[in-house]
């Protein structure tokens, strides 16, 4: 059976009940939602820097495509019946999700062996960049 | 041939896009010789980032047609 795949990049906050509607397989057994949110306090060098918001920016088309391409590669090595991106453009406040992935598959392990794949792979080779702005007013883009 | 910028990069040249001349055939390495030549200030974040062609990362040694689609991506930082 093939997979379903849906990619959004949106600049309105991340609705969980529509990813959860999109996931929605009656062949599958096994949902997970990853959801990557905006982390307050960051220990660097000793010291805890205090994120006030984050701003993401992409090359559009393309982050769309390599999204794409990523859950395509992701279906090919796992047993996945639906898989979801969701990533925000612009500012994200603490506390709101800037990723959410879901996957849908008829037993748990695939998408809970899938998921940290995926993770990694946005994170390599998808072109959306954020920008971390701190409470003391200094902005930096993140290099990880 | 004209480059796209993004994030750090677009932050250091000051523009979105930049213009560079290329003598063909072109490949990712020339082309990002000529992204040095033509704008000094991008030479520090140059060695991470990556050319792309159509939406595609390349190999140095990739041929770029000449009406491709450029873009210089610094290292992505998404999720």
């Amino acid at each position: 059976m093939s997979a379903r795949i849906q990619v959004v990049l949106s600049r309105q906050p991340i609705l969980l009940s529509w990813v959860q509607d999109a996931m929605g397989d009656p062949d599958s057994g096994a949902n997970l939602i990853f959801l990557g949110t905006t982390r307050r306090r960051t220990l660097a060098d000793g010291a805890t820097i205090f994120t006030d918001r984050l701003e993401y920016e992409a090359y559009q088309p393309m982050a769309e495509q390599e999204l794409q391409r990523l859950l395509q590669e992701a279906s090919e090595k796992w047993d996945l019946r639906r898989l979801v991106a969701v990533h925000r453009l612009g500012v994200v406040a603490v506390g709101d999700a800037s990723v959410a992935i879901g996957l849908a598959s008829p037993h748990r392990l695939a998408c809970m062996q899938a998921m940290p794949w995926i993770m990694d792979q946005l994170k390599n080779r998808v072109p959306i960049w954020k920008q971390e702005q701190f409470s003391d007013g200094s902005r930096q883009w993140i290099h990880p | 041939m004209t480059v796209l910028l993004f994030a750090a990069a677009r932050q250091a040249v000051g523009s979105d896009c930049l213009s560079i001349q290329v003598p063909a055939p072109v490949t990712a390495s020339t082309a990002l010789n000529a992204i040095a030549t033509t704008c000094p200030e991008l030479r520090p974040l140059l060695p991470s980032c990556r050319l792309v062609v159509n939406h595609q990362y390349v190999d140095a040694s990739t041929p770029i047609p000449a009406d491709a689609e450029l873009a210089l991506i610094p290292p992505v930082s998404g999720g």
